[in-house]
């Protein structure tokens, strides 16, 4: 048997031992009745979606692990079959990892995030950002340029097709067709991270690619919010309510400051902790950093800051200061980051709404926001979910 | 946020208490004593959770769920893993004979008190309501910490057979504590009305299915094993993976997760190869962690109102072991040491008295696994006054061991700390629990 084969074997046995698994009857209830135990105390049992979680993961891990080993046997890359290994098991396929485990894998999600900026802000050197920086600021601009001016005026000529044709305004329906195009702009750190890291690649050629996406998602942050604030007022004149989303001109300046300048605060306290952890004491690495990772998530989640920021910034700060002590941190980054990217993007695979994506089909060139690859950072992160939401509310007023 | 806040500070407890300093902290025969059993990461676990501080809430606490799972998986396959053909075979049959007096003693004497104590605690309560209760103090029961450091007066080479006797005497018992948790206590359970009552017929399929998975799961991790080869972030992804489906599986089903694991463990050992060796060096080195987490998670789980009657129960294992078990282990080593107990040859003559005669007074830490197993399986609150039942009698059982850790001596030696270590294989890592660490 050849190992391809072997490999195919071995995927499909996780799967059928999960759907044995699945099949066989008993196990936990989904309703939840009201039991009393041997002392006659009432107690609810968990519900199976809790209970039924740590299976999924096993089945996310072991299976998109598999998945991307056979892929990569025929040199296709390894992060799509993660994301299809997660697509054909999720609740709109095989439904093996159902919707309601899929908010329990929220925990690994936030320390993806986290723990990829840290990776992405651990490979860029200031050294050679500097040397690059005009060609950073070209590529990111020139990408952008394109993108708005194809897809804007696209969007706006179909936009019966997309379901806002209704819209009373130009001004309306332009700034749908700009958040649109800013979305299908942003490119996930965690993508360029994963690609550059399945394909070994180092060089001036990966440094560009990866300044290029971090850069462009610093400036997203401010012209997502920009946008935001632009559109308040339209979308409530729409609706009719003539007060609502008005603010005065300062709140935007003191929203992106706060946002940007504490995520940046946020980093540099996580790297200074990191390197006097790394100093002082240097043991028990990987759960180190699977707790800082955590830590960033946590705080910046309570401050509405943004985690990926925030990672980002200690990972640089680490690899270009204080250098010497952060290679064995970026080698333990190394090592937990294969389980991290099997469980984020096949998780991000299962959250695809099959339905949706075979509706919206004929649009996907230009309609990237859709696809998993924004799911992972920046303004577009969880915007899958939310569209599928959606779907099931207003379906019907698509074409 | 709680829920998040609650885990960072888990984990940080846990670290904290893995750290250098609290190594070198440990040196001292008294504080290795008191902590080897998990119980100060089990009383760390009290005050956090909702009993006490309520830094973690109950709502917060279910959703800890899947990290247990995870958690009895792993303890269910470090167990599993020690179970290598070759390894069993080569050890002496004085071992298997310890290990085989001490499982039948406390099935006796452990079950009846149990099924005593539980009726008159729950006199209203249906046989098969007591039965996973008295299934769990029994199992709880089989068994002893296997740290020893504390007790070894001298370090001559009668002193370090005897204490490779306790170890790998309380290796194998673990083994057995494991199976028959997983076997019995699922043998009574829930019928469509919600009332318990005995189905042996589901536990023949229980254990027949949990067979079928750990084999199927055996065959998927010697492959993926291989596939893995030396890679560190494979291995990890592997071992990961594995516990989490093959535990996983076995709770979505409503079986036991450790015995599913603990059996896939076994088949692995048995069938991996050279690449299972790597696989246990890679699990040993995040052991003590996991085993701290794991007792922190089941602090937060008990319930600490067991009322006078917990409290009786919890006093009468912990005097029944006192009398019980040291007479029972002196009886069968003494019987035993001719046949061969492991150690440097030739044989020298067993001390007449020795406080690691004591050593299995001491209840298991496996025990707090399998008490948290029992609340996983049914989140009642009798499951969460059990557990609160096996850790104080852990605690109680402990006591007589710091007293005479006090008595042999403050600190540790030198000489002590060098003493051979014993047979890898025979030492289960799996005790889950912190003294393989202290004797580390």
């Amino acid at each position: 048997m050849t190992e391809r084969l072997r490999l195919l074997v071995a995927a499909i046995a996780v799967v059928v031992f999960t759907l044995f698994v699945q099949r066989w009857p008993g196990g936990a209830v989904d309703s939840a009745p009201i039991l009393t135990d041997a002392m006659g105390n009432p107690f609810t049992p968990s519900p199976s979606g809790i209970l039924d979680t740590a299976a999924g993961l096993g089945l996310l891990l072991l299976g998109a692990w598999l998945f991307g080993r056979l892929a990569a046997g025929v040199r296709l890359p390894k992060i799509s079959a993660y994301l299809v290994f997660g697509a054909l098991i999720g609740p709109g396929a095989l439904d093996l990892v159902t919707s309601e485990q899929l908010p329990n894998l929220r925990l690994i999600d936030d320390l993806a995030i986290a723990l990829i900026a840290l990776t992405a802000g651990g490979e860029i050197e200031y050294r050679l950002l500097r040397q690059q920086a005009k060609s950073v600021t070209l590529v990111a601009l020139g990408r952008a340029v394109v993108v708005f001016a194809v897809l804007t005026p696209t969007i706006i000529l179909a936009k019966d097709f997309f379901g806002f044709g209704l819209m009373e305004t130009v001004q309306a329906e332009l700034v749908i067709g700009l958040l649109v195009a800013l979305f299908a702009t942003a490119t996930s750190p965690a993508v360029v991270i994963a690609t550059l890291a399945d394909l070994r690649a180092r060089g001036p050629m990966s440094q560009l690619s990866l300044s290029v996406t971090v850069l462009w998602d610093l400036v997203l942050v401010v012209l997502f919010a920009v946008l935001v604030a632009i559109a308040g007022p339209i979308f409530a004149r729409e609706l009719g309510h003539a007060s609502a989303g008005m603010h005065d001109e300062g709140w935007l300046i003191v929203a992106l400051a706060k946002k940007l300048g504490g995520s940046f605060a946020l980093g540099a306290v996580a790297g200074l902790g990191l390197t006097w952890y790394l100093r002082r004491v240097k043991a028990h690495l990987p759960i180190v950093v699977v707790l800082a990772c955590f830590a960033i998530a946590i705080i910046a989640d309570a401050l509405h800051l943004k985690a990926l920021i925030a990672a980002l910034v200690a990972g640089l700060l680490l690899r270009n200061i204080w250098e010497e002590d952060s290679e064995p941190l970026f080698e333990t980054v190394e090592e937990l980051s294969l389980p991290v990217y099997c469980v984020f993007f096949a998780v991000a695979g299962a959250r695809i709404d099959l339905a949706l994506v075979e509706h919206l089909w004929p649009a996907a060139p230009c309609s990237r926001s859709c696809g998993p690859r924004s799911c992972g950072s920046g303004p577009a992160r969880g915007r899958c979910s939310r569209v599928s939401r959606g779907r099931s509310r207003c379906g019907s007023r698509h074409p | 946020m709680k829920f998040f806040l609650a885990i960072l500070l888990i984990v940080t407890i846990a670290l904290l208490s893995v750290s250098a300093r609290f190594f070198r902290f440990r040196r001292s025969r008294i504080v290795v004593a008191l902590v080897s059993g998990g119980w100060l990461h089990v009383l760390v676990g009290v005050l956090i959770g909702p009993e006490v501080i309520g830094a973690v809430e109950e709502g917060a606490l279910a959703k800890l769920t899947p990290l247990l799972v995870i958690g009895l998986g792993w303890i269910g396959m470090t167990i599993g893993l020690q179970a290598r053909r070759e390894v069993l075979r080569e050890l002496p049959r004085s071992l298997f004979a310890c290990a085989a007096v001490d499982v039948a003693s406390s099935v006796v004497v452990f079950g009846l008190l149990s099924w005593l104590i539980l009726g008159m605690w729950m006199p209203d309560a249906p046989v098969a309501a007591r039965w996973p209760g008295a299934v769990l103090l029994t199992t709880a029961s089989i068994g002893w910490l296997l740290e020893t450091r504390s007790l070894r007066a001298s370090s001559t080479p009668a002193a370090a057979r005897l204490a490779l006797c306790v170890r790998g005497s309380g290796a194998l018992c673990a083994m057995a504590a494991v199976l028959g948790f997983g076997l019995l206590a699922h043998a009574s359970s829930r019928g469509p009305d919600g009332a318990l009552s005995f189905h042996w017929g589901d536990a023949v399929v229980m254990a027949s299915v949990t067979a079928l998975l750990a084999v199927m799961a055996g065959l998927i991790g010697r492959f993926a094993l291989r596939l893995a080869g030396g890679d560190r972030s494979e291995l990890l992804l592997v071992f990961l993976g594995l516990v989490a489906l093959v535990a996983g599986s076995a709770t979505s089903l409503g079986y036991s997760p450790m015995l599913a694991s603990a059996l896939a463990g076994a088949v692995m050992a048995n069938l991996a190869g050279p690449a299972l060796r790597r696989f246990e060096r890679f699990i040993l080195q995040a052991e003590y962690v996991v085993a701290s987490l794991f007792s922190i998670l089941a602090g937060m789980l008990l319930d600490v109102h067991i009322g006078l009657a917990g409290v009786g129960l919890a006093a009468a294992l912990a005097g029944a072991r006192l009398l019980v078990k040291a007479p029972v282990f002196a009886f069968s080593a003494r019987r035993q040491w001719e046949r061969g107990i492991p150690g440097p040859a030739p044989a020298p003559t067993l001390p007449e008295s020795s406080p690691l005669f004591l050593a299995p007074i001491r209840q298991a830490p496996l025990a707090i696994a399998l008490g948290v197993a029992l609340v996983l399986s049914e989140a009642s609150p009798m499951a969460r006054k059990l557990l609160g039942v096996v850790v104080l009698t852990g605690v109680l059982t402990s006591a007589p061991m710091v007293i005479a850790a006090m008595r042999t001596g403050a600190r540790t030696g030198r000489a002590d700390d060098r003493e051979p270590e014993p047979a890898q294989d025979a030492s289960p890592g799996a005790e889950s629990a912190p003294e393989g660490g202290a004797d580390r």
